[in-house]
């Protein structure tokens, strides 16, 4: 069981080194005086149950056995803390049993098991009493963060992204992505025999447009997807050049970020007068933006809209047409955690699957009871972590893609896409992955020709 | 020892039922208070209340999540739950123990019922103490306050269910002694325990959507790394 020492799971620029335990009780106490999480902290403490039905939904516990693994140990080791040092009959309590010296040892529990877990939500879906353990992990991890403990590559990222020259998490300047769009258009052109244009800071558009990062760098094909049904559809929409990074880790381990990187990319489009937001192929960044732009944005609120959700309605609108003999393989779809959980974003993806693909086999537990990549959370930027992400994390959903027999995998967010790649290499699996738009790509006949 | 018992029928039953009272009044207003005031702080107002409202009327009556994970546990709790909050109040014993207090009283379940419910009960909650002192992993997550309260619940229950059969050996005024004492404990202990989630159930779900809803500035304690500065290598 737990109470061994672990050796950290990740790499930190600054890890705490002497009195951990003040710095995290000071942060804690800071968090707690400036934000709304006391009263959420309080009603947890008082209803559970620890009755351990969400293990048997929890994909790192039904792979590891770990307790550290268990969404309800997991939630218990931080409300544990609260209770002993904020509330006033804990802390008579851990006076009088000594309580007080845990704090190191669950302090070195909370970063491995908070960064173990992919805040996917799926227990919490099946808690009995409605705790949601993912909301109780990002505030461990907030705290966490506000000591120093916090990996590496999320820390780093998340500043390059916020303060460094290039303004998002994969350092890509400016200038490299203007090639790189000039080289998607020219690909486009060959391929489709159309001129379709990556256009930037076009003020007025209806919609300002945000992928992550990685898929200026990676996923190709799903801009040129993306490109070519707004193109066909004769939308408006534009890249803005300030902040075009989607990705927001804010959302997985702290809100001061979280804030931050949405305001970025709220006065972009303040900037360039866009009338939307148009979030790409990445379950977190909408989440991020859907979920939290209110709070953030002290003007009126501007509609956020993802473009699974678009496309669907221009298939709807029959504004674009897709060749339903382009795709003959056998394909499923995997949910992402961040848009189908809320059930947000869960029949949109069929409709255009069912618009263009014939062979199309549904996973097991598909919709908002899907089962995580494996990656989520933040998790799969952290390399240290792959073995785990690998051999534990992903084992359910390489079950899953092994049982459907498809040929493509199709996943629309770009932490599933390199989570699912690496699984589907680790697994030696029979299959490729794909972006939704990587396979409208394909399919779709271009008949505009401005 | 009538005399213990009359006490504990008459204004020891009172008494918690009071404390009952007031404790569930006080979590109850305490708690919608907060969350109002998180609501009011948060920069976006603008709560799902129906969809929080909606997942706790489901879970409220969770038929239908019954099957869908560990069906045994699952089913087995949820007619501890059943009994235990039917049971005792609709059992005869008990309308007409009111009746003579208020002069108010309602339709009792027919015996045989109860007794069944009752032992329904005992038995769940013998299931469900076994379950996590067996289980490796439930038994390193439980407290001794878990094994305690469902423990108490079985005491309740098995001496009320124990002190009206015709076949009990023991004498019936200690029994019956046992059955009020630990019920009078029982009801005091709701909102102070674990047992609050009772109370505080109606207001989870919808509590934990208005938690979602952060303050439009976040506190920003302090940079993990603070730009320029060299980072230790590790």
């Amino acid at each position: 069981m737990t109470g061994e020492k672990r050796p950290h799971p990740f790499t930190m620029e600054r890890p705490p080194a002497e009195g951990r335990a003040a710095a995290f009780m000071s942060a804690f106490a800071g968090i707690l005086r400036a934000s709304s999480y006391r009263p959420i902290l309080d009603l947890y403490s008082r209803i559970t149950l620890h009755c351990s039905r969400c293990s048997a939904e929890c994909m790192l516990f039904e792979a590891s056995g770990d307790p550290v693994d268990n969404p309800c140990y997991r939630s218990s080791i931080l409300l544990r803390i609260y209770r002993r040092h904020f509330t006033p009959g804990g802390r008579l309590r851990a006076k009088l049993t000594g309580g007080m010296a845990r704090t190191e040892r669950d302090i070195d529990e909370m970063t491995e098991s908070y960064y173990h877990c992919t805040t996917c939500g799926r227990c919490t879906r099946y808690c009995p009493f409605g705790i949601d353990h993912r909301l109780i992990v990002r505030l461990g991890r907030y705290i966490l963060s506000e000591i120093g403990i916090v990996p590496k590559n999320l820390s780093v990222s998340t500043r390059e992204q916020l303060e460094g020259s290039t303004r998002n998490t994969s350092g890509l300047p400016l200038k490299v992505l203007r090639d790189n769009l000039a080289f998607l258009e020219e690909e486009i052109r060959e391929t489709k025999g159309v001129s379709v244009r990556f256009p930037m800071d076009v003020p007025d558009a209806e919609y300002v447009f945000f992928a992550p990062v990685s898929d200026y760098i990676m996923e190709a094909d799903t801009l040129m997807g993306i490109a070519c049904v707004l193109h066909e559809a004769g939308i408006s929409w534009t890249i803005a050049s300030g902040d075009y990074d989607a990705i927001n880790y804010g959302l997985f381990y702290n809100d001061a970020r979280l804030g931050e990187i949405i305001q970025n990319m709220i006065r972009e489009v303040r900037r360039l007068n866009g009338k939307k937001i148009l979030m790409g192929e990445c379950g977190h960044a909408y989440r991020s933006m859907r979920g939290f732009l209110s709070t953030y944005d002290d003007g009126a609120a501007l509609p956020v809209v993802h473009v699974l959700e678009l496309t669907s309605r221009l298939i709807e609108e029959n504004r674009i047409e897709l060749d339903r003999e382009a795709i003959s393989e056998k394909v499923t779809y995997h949910d992402p955690c961040n848009i189908a959980r809320s059930g947000w974003i869960v029949d949109q993806p069929r409709k255009i699957i069912r618009s263009f693909i014939r062979n199309f086999r549904e996973m097991d537990h598909p919709g908002r009871d899907n089962y995580c990549c494996g990656g989520g959370g933040g998790t799969v930027t952290v390399g240290e972590l792959k073995p785990y992400r690998m051999d534990i994390a992903g084992k359910r959903k390489a079950e899953q893609l092994k049982q459907t027999g498809a040929d493509t995998v199709i996943a629309p967010c770009a932490n599933c896409k390199k989570q699912i790649r690496e699984l589907i290499t680790h697994y030696k699996l029979p299959m490729n992955l794909a972006g939704m738009h990587d396979l409208i790509f394909t399919a779709i006949k271009m008949k505009r020709t401005e | 020892m009538n005399e213990i018992l009359d006490f504990l029928t008459g204004p020891g039953a009172r008494f918690s039922l009071t404390i009952l009272a007031l404790g569930a009044a006080r979590l109850l207003i305490l708690t919608a208070a907060d969350f109002v005031n998180v609501v009011r702080r948060a920069g976006d107002k603008n709560i799902e209340y129906g969809e929080a409202l909606a997942s706790t009327l489901s879970w409220a009556v969770p038929v239908r999540h019954i099957t869908h994970t560990r069906p045994l546990f699952s089913a087995v709790s949820f007619l501890f739950h059943l009994g235990l909050i039917i049971t005792p109040l609709f059992l005869l014993e008990h309308i007409m123990l009111w009746e003579l207090g208020t002069g108010y009283g309602w339709a009792a379940l027919p015996g045989a019922v109860a007794d069944g419910m009752t032992l329904l009960v005992i038995l769940a909650g013998m299931f469900l103490i076994t379950c996590r002192a067996a289980d490796r992993l439930r038994r390193f997550i439980s407290t001794p306050s878990h094994y305690v309260l469902t423990g108490l619940i079985v005491t309740v229950f098995a001496s009320g269910f124990l002190a009206h059969q015709s076949w009990n050996p023991l004498t019936r005024t200690p029994i019956m002694i046992i059955h009020t004492l630990t019920g009078n404990i029982l009801l005091i202990l709701i909102p102070f325990t674990r047992l609050s989630h009772a109370i505080l159930f109606p207001l989870a779900r919808i509590a934990t959507a208005c938690a979602w809803h952060f303050r439009a500035e976040p506190p920003l304690l302090s940079r993990a790394v603070t730009p320029g500065e060299e980072p230790d290598k590790k």
